[in-house]
């Protein structure tokens, strides 16, 4: 796109909207993205609506106090990367990187907890005892077993809805966060070797608010949501 | 936000452009040109194996039990038919009319319609094509790792319809879930497309290039794409869902969960879907059209806005495929006042295509015939739909031939005539030559009568309720209720081998033309779009040195300002602005209908 | 011209299979001799003519638009086509009053045949939600079938003498008992559906998963879709949902003596074209001896509760 050509009074396109291209487009891509987390959660809904007698209360099964402060620690790495950006629009280096830092250690931190939390459900040892209510909503799909050192995972029929929701809306989201924080290291990268700009960062920080807005919706109705008030 | 522009105009490398070699001229080109012609080069390449399945299945339905030079029909049924059908459907669709006219055509037209270099994302335009090749093997994956034999035995092959419904596709053979991953690849491949089309058509327009001075092409390319953005995500969620019920244990369709919600799930994309595949052959039409009527579109504003109107209705009628599944009929109610609602911006494109005709001055040339046969076709295909859509009459129509006809006659007889005249149309532009017009006629012809011999009675049998996706109808073991339909099976057969060899008559054609054609001038046709203001073939880059400036809509055709009977776009007159195509009640002006 | 060779090949074709149906040996003769439009096949149901009706409504709408804007379009094609002394074309960008015109005739067509399919005995609504029902409780009188669908085949479950229909666990099926039905002495299961005509017949749809007893393994059930066209209706049989449809055979087809079939319409693997049932309208004699009971004296208040595999399971731990 030549300067003069943009410089016409003419020109339409750059009055559109005011942002860049790169921008525009992750806006698109997140608007369609929203789109496939829209599909899972309409069928969240549905499915609960469908079995609500026999829904069990999230509360009772998983860690809301862990996962709150996951939640926590993922909005925080919101303000960090708003911080980060701030560092960028002031030309501030060092600011623009300790915050991507910060960013980077708070979406790992999340995907950490995440994998805890996974491996406390899949390894039957959440709540200690062999009677765990996990194994009952979740044993369906993989049931592990320590054998020798190693535990052994086994595929079994018949899980119920509680566990394929809240695996697969989990997981889904997770896979964003995954790539998120992969996108900031590269864009953490970029900035060490000064190929960077405000555009690039600006941008990132729209994919991370949107992973961020999205996990709130998916706290709320997976963990949050009470069928009725549990006694 | 200057700034940033500024910045970004130094970062963003589209307006750079390199020599390149072979590699990365004709291969792994950044290209918007060379990457439309690999799309237009895949999706023709599939087109015939798609057509082969369906020869193939059409051989079987009219003689069962025969036997053809070795070739023994019998074993054509059961599960290998379900196999043919299912990959039939999936080719023709998702290989060949969305790459065709959202690939090939959308790469190919958007940026030389609005005035731009190329793409916003040239690298990620190619990746989307590159992506997709990808998924055509992981859908044929079979064939690589068993063979076709042997794979047809063990369910290497998807065989639950495109439709692929859940209990059946939860328990079906492991070809299965190559199809959904497939289908996946090709909904991000499409996704990707999607983003630089909108970003590029939004933000890459040349000085003057207005929405309302943008052809109809590119507006329907436009809202193909958000259709494709808003509604292939939810398809991948629904596939995500399956994969976990077929392997991991999950039972979103199964036990508890609801098999209707893959269902709605997968129309929710899927009716939209139908949209994304007549949208851009319907703004293609409308531009052939008008060029070779010689007169301006009828109704531009009722155009674009028709197929706005199509594209949101689009979300909410998904219902209409599922009236008989056992869904609240209440809800039926609500899905069929709404469908009946989206009869009508089809019946407004009808009319103002008719309203252009209206005092023309026509050249009936290879473009244009296929235009009009989109336009003839694509109205028989509207009008069925109004049977299905009334809930009633459905209830004895549905799943039978007469879905078959109505897709037919949208897909095969919309989509893929406009597919046909977009390459007529555009052939100077892609190939340097004219495409032969001998040739391009005869192949009209052939194909226009083949298919309505093919298509046409399908509407008869299948009001006397003949099933669709049934291996047979006579023979052993088969429902005696339709077996003196017999007749009409074999008809079509023969027909569909007629609408076969045309297709690969078509073939010859191009290739003829592409090296022996006549070598084509700026403007054959003389059109007014910007892309007929460049050398044919357009150079890498397309406007050199400046963009072009743009001054009026796209439709001015016998206009009473100049002495020819067309105004490009990029004219510049004396008198603009004084009574100008702009000032007109009807004419394209300003930025309202964005 | 295409429409004529259209319209030609729409009249020729019918005599021309005809004449070809009565050749081959095994053609059924009665249907070919059915009359009726494109041989739609007999409308035996009380809303099958109502249908059908709608249909041939909305055959002459759409028929009519098709030759208005079709040959619209041809005399334009040929009027104002190129050739010597015609040089421009007439200079316009629309008529919004046109515009508007024909969207709101069509608007009002469209709202006419939306409005026309709600109303009526063979209304969308009585037909899919008119149960012979009254708060669950089947009304006395109705003829009531419980049908199985799966892989591929119909079975037919008839109350039996106690008017009771009998609990189907998945685990129970036998080549005896294809079903799975608690006690198989006790209700009637046939291959074939016989209903008797004036009443109102109900039906319950279940898809029925298959069972394999020396391995104990289950397969899920799929999607079927129960279908005469003769009825002039269809409705899907969903995994895990039971449905109903009900309808009632119009006076006099008993008499006729006609066979019919019941049909699957939604894909369902590899024999879905094989998966097909007789259907007769029996006088009551004929049907009580097929049934070997007097169905008035049996007719069952409710269908039982269903209980799929999943919770046959835990009912066995």
């Amino acid at each position: 796109m030549s300067e003069a050509a943009a410089a016409t009074p003419n020109d339409v396109s750059k009055q559109v909207l005011g942002v860049t291209d790169g921008k525009m487009a992750m806006w698109i891509f997140l608007g369609s993205d929203g789109m496939s987390f829209m599909g899972l959660i309409a069928a969240y809904i549905v499915l609960r609506f469908n079995n609500m007698d026999t829904w069990p209360s999230p509360a009772e099964y998983l860690g809301i106090q862990l996962t709150a402060f996951n939640t926590f620690i993922l909005i925080c790495s919101s303000v960090t990367m708003v911080k980060a950006f701030e560092g960028a629009l002031a030309n501030d280096v060092p600011k623009l990187k300790k915050y991507l830092l910060l960013t980077i250690l708070g979406g790992t931190a999340f995907l950490g907890m995440q994998v805890y939390e996974y491996y406390h459900f899949f390894a039957n040892t959440h709540g200690i005892d062999g009677a765990n209510p996990f194994r009952i909503f979740l044993s369906g799909i993989w049931e592990g077993k320590l054998i020798d050192g190693a535990w052994v995972w086994s595929h079994l029929e018949g899980s119920t809805l509680f566990g394929s929701t809240f695996f697969v809306m989990t997981a889904f989201h997770g896979c964003h966060v995954f790539s998120g924080v992969v996108y900031l290291f590269f864009i953490y990268i970029g900035v060490c070797n000064g190929s960077w700009n405000k555009n690039r960062i600006e941008i990132v920080g729209l994919y991370w608010h949107f992973v961020d807005l999205v996990w709130i919706v998916i706290f709320t109705i997976v963990y949050l949501v009470e069928t009725e008030v549990p006694a | 936000m200057t700034t940033e522009t500024k910045e970004n105009v130094v970062t963003e490398d589209h307006a750079e452009h390199h020599e390149m070699g072979f590699w990365g001229k004709y291969v792994f080109s950044r290209d918007h040109k060379a990457i439309g012609m690999q799309f237009m080069m895949t999706a023709l390449f599939m087109l015939f194996i798609g057509g082969g399945l369906a020869l193939t299945l059409r051989m079987r339905l009219a003689w069962p039990e025969a036997e053809f030079m070795g070739v023994d029909m019998k074993q054509f049924g059961g599960e290998t038919y379900n196999v043919l059908f299912s990959m039939h459907a999936t080719v023709m669709i998702f290989f060949v009319i969305i790459p065709f006219l959202v690939g090939a055509f959308g790469n190919f037209v958007i940026p030389l319609h609005i005035g731009a270099r190329d793409m916003a994302f040239p690298f990620l335009n190619g990746l989307s094509y590159w992506i997709m090749p990808l998924a055509g093997f992981v859908m044929f994956g079979g064939i690589l790792l068993e063979g076709v034999e042997a794979g047809l035995k063990s369910g290497a092959f998807a065989s639950g319809g495109w439709t692929s419904y859940p209990s059946l596709s939860v328990i079906a053979g492991y070809g299965q879930t190559l199809w959904c991953i497939s289908l996946i690849i090709v909904g991000t491949s499409s996704i990707m497309g999607a983003v630089n089309y909108v970003t590029t058509i939004v933000k890459m327009r040349a000085p003057g290039m207005t929405f309302g001075r943008m052809s109809l092409t590119v507006w329907s390319i436009f809202i193909t794409a958000i259709l494709i953005l808003f509604g292939t995500p939810v398809l991948t969620s629904a596939l995500i869902m399956l994969i976990l019920d077929r392997h991991f244990g999950t039972t979103f369709f199964t036990n508890d969960g609801q098999p209707l919600l893959y269902q709605h799930l997968f129309w929710f994309y899927s009716h939209p879907a139908v949209y994304i595949m007549i949208l851009p052959g319907m703004g293609i039409a409308s531009d052939i059209i008008s060029v070779f009527a010689r007169k301006p579109i009828f109704g531009y504003k009722a155009m674009a806005a028709a197929m706005a109107g199509i594209a949101g209705l689009g979300f909410i009628v998904w219902g209409h495929h599922m009236f008989q599944s056992g869904m609240n009929p209440y809800l039926g109610t609500y899905f069929m006042i709404a469908t009946m609602m989206i009869a009508l911006p089809s019946a407004v494109k009808s009319f103002n295509w008719l309203g252009t005709l209206w005092r023309g001055n026509i050249h009936f040339t290879t473009p244009m015939l296929n235009a009009l046969g989109f336009v003839s076709m694509f109205i028989i295909g509207g009008l069925s739909g109004i049977f299905m859509a009334a809930t009633t009459v459905d209830l004895m129509i549905h799943d039978t031939y007469f879905i078959v006809a109505h897709i037919h006659y949208v897909l095969f007889g919309g989509s893929l005539f406009g597919v046909f005249a977009g390459i007529t149309y555009w052939f100077p532009k892609m190939f340097g030559r004219m495409f032969s017009e001998t040739l391009g006629k005869i192949h009209f012809v052939l194909t226009f009568v083949g298919f309505n011999c093919v298509f046409f009675p399908m509407h008869i049998v299948g009001a006397a309720g003949l099933p669709r996706r049934y291996a047979a109808y006579i023979g052993e073991g088969a429902s005696k209720t339709w077996e003196h339909m017999q007749p009409y099976q074999q008809f079509m057969t023969v027909s569909a081998i007629v609408l076969g060899l045309a297709q690969v008559f078509f073939l010859i054609a191009l290739i003829y033309s592409a090296i022996w054609g006549k070598k084509a001038e700026k403007n054959p046709w003389k059109a007014n779009t910007l892309e007929w203001t460049l050398d044919s073939p357009p150079p890498h880059g397309n406007f050199h040195p400046d963009l072009p400036t743009v001054y009026h809509g796209p439709y001015e055709y016998n206009s009473a300002l100049v002495e020819e009977d067309y105004l490009p776009q990029d004219r510049k007159l004396e008198a603009a602005g004084v009574g100008g195509d702009d000032g007109q009640e009807d004419a394209p002006s300003g930025e309202g209908t964005a | 011209m295409l429409a004529m060779a259209l319209v030609a090949m729409l009249l020729a074709a019918p005599a021309w299979a005809q004449e070809k149906s009565a050749d081959a040996p095994t053609a059924a003769g009665q249907e070919a001799e059915q009359p009726g439009l494109f041989w739609m096949p007999d409308a035996i149901s009380t809303y099958g003519e109502g249908v059908d009706d709608l249909f041939v409504l909305i055959f002459w709408i759409t028929g009519i638009a098709f030759v208005v804007v079709e040959g619209l379009m041809l005399w334009f094609l040929f009027r104002y086509r190129n050739r010597e002394g015609r040089e421009k074309a007439h200079y316009t960008h629309g008529n919004n009053k046109l515009e508007v015109t024909w969207t709101l005739a069509t608007v009002v067509i469209l709202v006419f045949i939306g409005v026309v399919q709600l109303v009526g005995d063979s209304g969308w609504l009585t037909i899919k939600t008119g149960y012979p029902e009254k708060d669950g409780v089947v009304q006395p009188g109705t003829f009531v079938v419980r049908v199985y669908g799966e892989q591929f085949a119909w079975h037919f479950n008839y109350p039996g003498k106690d008017g009771k229909f009998e609990d189907q666990r998945h685990s129970f099926k036998s080549p005896t008992n294809p079903i799975g039905l608690d006690d198989p002495a006790k209700d009637k299961v046939l291959p074939k559906l016989v209903v008797p005509e004036n009443v109102n017949i109900l039906i319950e749809l279940n898809a029925l998963g298959k069972y394999d007893a020396n391995t104990e393994t289950y397969t899920h059930p799929v999607l079927h879709s129960f279908f005469s066209p003769n009825l002039r209706l269809k409705q899907d049989l969903v995994p895990y949902h039971p449905g109903k449809i009900w309808f009632k055979i119009k006076q006099g087809t008993a008499k006729e003596g006609k066979k019919y079939e019941i049909v699957c319409a939604e894909l369902c693997g590899e024999g879905h074209s094989n998966m097909h049932a007789p259907f007769l309208v029996l006088s009551e004699e004929d049907l009580a001896k097929e049934l070997g009971y007097d169905w008035k004296t049996a007719v069952p208040a409710k269908f039982p509760e269903p209980v799929h595999y999943h919770q046959e399971q835990k009912e066995a731990e």
